[in-house]
């Protein structure tokens, strides 16, 4: 499986990363994977706060409808209008143009409590 | 084609399934004459080919009349790629089985926008201009 080596991850297959002032929000190479093609992607509203693990959205492939949790609590300050129109953007790219929502984190701390890409692929390989 | 269990099951009756074409009225068969009993009332449901958008339509997604009120069900649903829409087949009323009817499904409590369409979505091959 592919991993961000600058990101971290939730057991439930999201990942983060911190951007400048911002964080970007996604879904794993290994989650995409087991998905597969990816068909529809409902995502918050701009200005919408969510706290850590609560779901903000929901992906949908041709097998299943995924909902996904926010790996750290903060408001969302950007949402990938590109999805809307390639959804497979999340099968093509998972780390990059396959990315779900920006958000400012509320509780920065957070970020310790997450899994490292390491931790994250043992987790994920013993599915 | 029907799937036993979504478009054909013990509870949905060929009529308003659309397969009173494959019942042969000129033989005895069982249910025959609750078939022909339903076929001269009318259906009180009939299946239908919808289009949906902004969101995946799925089995067991409620389907809202123009009036607002629940007029059925849909039976199976899915991303179609051919014809590149998320269409759903579903149960609903007769009144509001007629192609172009406007049409709402709920998904996830949120009402989307629902067409009835021809069925099927895309153009069969013996209809294709060479």
């Amino acid at each position: 499986m592919k991993l961000d080596a600058n990101a971290k991850y939730r057991k439930s297959h999201e990942w983060i990363r911190k951007e400048g002032s911002t964080y970007v929000v996604g879904i794993s190479d290994h989650a995409q994977e087991s998905l597969g093609a990816i068909v529809f992607v409902e995502l918050p509203a701009v200005g919408k706060a969510f706290k850590q693990g609560e779901t903000f959205g929901v992906v949908e492939s041709v097998k299943a409808a995924s909902d996904v949790y926010l790996p750290m609590s903060g408001k969302v300050v950007a949402v990938n209008a590109a999805l809307e129109g390639a959804p497979d953007l999340i099968n093509r790219e998972p780390y990059a143009g396959g990315w779900l929502v920006k958000i400012e984190a509320s509780a920065p701390a957070e970020w310790d409590g997450l899994l490292a890409p390491s931790a994250y692929e043992a987790e994920a390989s013993k599915e | 084609m029907p799937l036993h269990g979504h478009e054909i099951s013990p509870s949905i009756n060929p009529v308003e399934a659309g397969f009173k074409w494959a019942c042969d009225f000129g033989k005895d068969f069982v249910g025959k004459a609750a078939v022909e009993a339903i076929a001269a009332a009318g259906p009180a449901r009939k299946l239908v080919g919808l289009e949906v958008t902004g969101g995946v339509p799925r089995e067991g997604y409620v389907v809202l009349g123009p009036d607002g009120k629940e007029t059925g069900a849909c039976v199976a649903g899915m991303f179609c790629p051919t014809v590149g829409k998320y269409a759903a087949n579903a149960f609903v009323k007769p009144e509001h089985s007629k192609t172009g009817t406007v049409l709402k499904v709920l998904i996830r409590d949120k009402e989307k926008d629902a067409v009835v369409v021809k069925r099927p979505l895309y153009v069969p091959v013996y209809r294709r201009q060479a």
